[in-house]
């Protein structure tokens, strides 16, 4: 009797074992649900969005579908490629962002939107980040574009002043229309103000002249790498070495915390920022309220952020989710997310709304932020979405620094086009 | 006698007893052949392949390793560094703490529970909180140490660009963040030390400097060795410190390559980036087996020392 009691124990631990260990695939095997039957769909999402109180108010209206949002700002990537290529556990909604959604283009692991119909939204979001979710002949749709981040420039006011320099917007942006007008402009105030022009040379130059250099750059339309042939690459670089060699880059690069102080004391007199910059801008330096106005960038502009919703096949409940991301990120409610926490629309339709034309930002200067992002979004050319072109911007970020430190530029790009090479080999 | 006999007997026939037995040990094994095991040997199979995690796995035999040990700069640099900052951290972090633990432990001192509660403080500190104190410290243009450093007339030291500089920072966090913990592994050790053996020392006439050296040093090497194996296995792993640190000396990805001249990449770092930034998973298996070789070998060379100093 006692003996039959402990083996009961051991088979009751046992058991609770396995089905511990069995809690990993508890995905419930519902087919397509009938319409008053409860969906649950889980979202994986990053803080950026801002979709929240819409996701909240969908809930409400579709009283049948219940969304489990699941918000992970470190690990996202590096979890839904595990999901996916592991077979299980991938959401049925996801967010990607536009850096990442590249690697992510493989047809096998994903619904194609265009069978629920997502070929009819297309008009609805600018070209630039439309094609970005979609592959190569826009025949296989990925995702849908969330926000967006067009590129406009913020300046220094007093540093501008103090190098005689005009520092109304229009001026500015005339101004700094070109590249070269912008070095210009750069060489000015280093002299009358001894202040470098850009933070570092990475964000200030190499960054947004690749993303402006056009669809195919670091790659061409077959996936051959092409930074050693195609003379824009080389021309971002050698443009990016010329301010590091001058002293035009303040050597405070984008979110360190040289960088912040650096926003508030002055010592860069300008830097490129999409509108959710500024949001950063404003938490991180509170003190450099009013010093900064906001004008067009050279060159026209470049985007910088940005995501996609998409749906991994592992998904039972695909149509739901599509309902979903339809409605939450249709033009009407990116307006809104607008409203109330400052995402800017890939919808260009409702930049013509008074939220837009009307708004203006205290912080900078009363800058006309509406009408300058909306003017710098009809600006954007696209960017390659193919090819995983991070790496080798990636690897630029890090090696410039050097250069901008004294070592010989020529060496350092020889070096940065074998590694690409390499890593790409491996 | 005989009644145990008997025991001992009936329990060697019972079967039931012996499967008893197993299930009690199981859930180790369970979960070691889920989490330890099956990742180790799908980890050497992986190695393998040309695989970018998403599509189909090329097969590649030995090439990554190969590549790696042979055609990889970069790799051996990892090596380097993570043994440069294993080197500036862990002696001296050991060091400190036993010297700290003998202070804690002299039966003068007021107050020993408020000091060790300061002591192993930064162990439980939030490695973000952590970091971004660092990072302020160490601020190229704005840091505490650079401004003091020109006050003091000296030039300023570029704590991002500096290979050198930036691997002493990692170290000193490294030692500032685990100090606590060593300390209180070596008080412990301290404590287990019987008190007569000091009293009896005493009578015989022996100077405090002699205890030390006869009586302390000799029975805390065990605990100081445990330290050892402790640092240099998490000195091998290091991952969080240098990344966290750099993400807010010098800001956005670069962190993930170590630094602007990869001066604080270590081998799992490097690892890490293999296959999340480079999309490459078979490389970055081959990287990790070679990272359990060394560990493997770290590991023979430890438990020859021990019995060794066991004599």
């Amino acid at each position: 009797m006692k003996h039959l009691r402990k083996t009961a124990i051991a088979a009751a631990g046992a058991a609770l074992l396995i089905s511990m260990s069995a809690c990993g695939s508890d995905n419930n095997g519902s087919s397509e649900s009938a319409s008053n039957e409860t969906v649950k769909l889980t979202y994986w999402t990053n803080n950026g969005p801002g979709l929240d109180g819409l996701i909240k108010q969908y809930q409400q209206d579709h009283p049948n579908v219940k969304i489990d949002v699941q918000v992970d700002d470190a690990n996202l990537k590096q979890n839904l490629l595990t999901a996916l290529s592991a077979g299980s556990g991938a959401p049925d909604i996801s967010i990607l962002t536009v850096d990442d959604i590249p690697q992510f283009k493989n047809e096998e692991y994903f619904y194609n939107l265009k069978d629920f119909g997502a070929d009819q939204l297309q008009g609805d979001y600018l070209d630039s980040r439309w094609k970005q979710g979609t592959n190569a002949d826009g025949s296989f749709i990925f995702g849908i574009p969330t926000d967006s981040g067009p590129m406009a420039m913020m300046y220094r006011t007093d540093l501008f002043e103090k190098a005689g320099l005009p520092t109304d917007r229009d001026s500015v942006s005339k101004l700094t229309a070109t590249w070269d007008d912008f070095y210009k402009v750069g060489k000015t105030i280093k002299d009358k103000t001894g202040k470098p022009l850009v933070p570092d040379s990475y964000f200030g130059a190499f960054l947004p002249k690749i993303q402006q250099a056009g669809e195919y750059t670091i790659f061409d339309k077959d996936g051959n790498l092409t930074i050693d042939t195609n003379p824009a690459v080389k021309e971002a670089w050698d443009y990016s070495v010329k301010l590091a060699q001058e002293g035009l880059s303040a050597k405070q690069p984008d979110f360190s915390n040289d960088w912040k102080v650096g926003l508030v004391n002055g010592d860069f007199a300008t830097m490129f920022a999409p509108p959710w910059m500024l949001g950063v801008v404003k938490q991180n330096a509170p003190d450099a309220a009013g010093k900064w106005d906001i004008a067009m960038m050279p060159g026209g502009s470049a985007n910088w952020g940005g995501s996609f919703l998409v749906i991994p096949k592992q998904s039972k409940h695909a149509e739901a989710a599509y309902a979903f991301m339809k409605w939450i990120l249709a033009p009407e409610q990116q307006l809104s997310v607008y409203k109330t926490n400052g995402n800017f629309p890939s919808t260009p339709s409702v930049y013509s709304d008074e939220a837009f034309t009307g708004k203006k930002d205290e912080f900078f200067n009363n800058a006309p932020v509406g009408e300058i992002y909306s003017k710098a979004a009809n600006k954007v050319t696209l960017m390659d979405a193919i090819h995983t072109w991070s790496d080798f911007t990636t690897t630029a970020q890090q090696v410039l620094p050097n250069v901008e430190n004294g070592a010989d530029p020529e060496q350092t790009w020889t070096d940065l086009v074998k590694q690409i090479k390499s890593t790409l080999n491996r | 006698m005989s009644q145990e006999k008997a025991m001992g007997a009936r329990y060697r026939r019972n079967r039931g007893d012996t499967i008893t037995g197993y299930l009690f040990t199981s859930p180790f094994f369970i979960l070691f052949a889920v989490f330890g095991l099956y990742p180790l040997l799908y980890t050497i199979y992986i190695s393998l392949f040309k695989w970018n995690m998403l599509g189909s796995k090329e097969y590649v035999g030995l090439r990554n390793y190969r590549l790696v040990l042979l055609d990889d700069p970069m790799f051996w640099k990892a090596v380097g560094n993570t043994f440069i900052i294993w080197f500036e951290s862990t002696p001296l972090q050991i060091f400190l703490a036993v010297l700290l633990a003998v202070m804690l432990n002299q039966a003068f001192l007021k107050g020993k529970a408020i000091f060790r509660f300061f002591i192993f403080l930064p162990n439980i500190t939030s490695l973000v909180a952590v970091s971004l104190i660092f990072a302020n410290v160490f601020g190229v243009k704005y840091g505490l140490i650079n401004y003091f450093l020109t006050k003091l007339g000296a030039s300023p030291i570029d704590w991002a660009a500096t290979s050198w500089a930036t691997q002493v920072a990692v170290a000193l966090l490294v030692i500032w963040r685990y100090l606590g913990f060593h300390m209180v592994i070596q008080l412990a050790g301290l404590q287990s030390i019987p008190a007569d053996l000091y009293e009896s020392a005493t009578i015989d006439g022996a100077s405090r400097r002699q205890q030390f050296f006869r009586i302390t040093v000799p029975l805390l090497t065990p605990t100081i060795l445990f330290s050892t194996i402790i640092g240099t296995t998490g000195g091998l792993q290091l991952y969080t410190e240098p990344f966290a640190f750099l993400s807010d000396l010098s800001g956005g990805l670069a962190a993930a390559s170590g630094g602007s001249h990869n001066q604080v990449l270590t081998i799992v770092m490097y690892l890490y980036k293999s296959a999340f930034t480079d999309h490459s998973f078979g490389y970055s298996s081959a990287i990790a087996n070679l990272l359990l070789l060394i560990i493997i070998l770290f590991a023979m060379l430890n438990s020859l020392l021990v019995r060794r100093l066991r004599g």
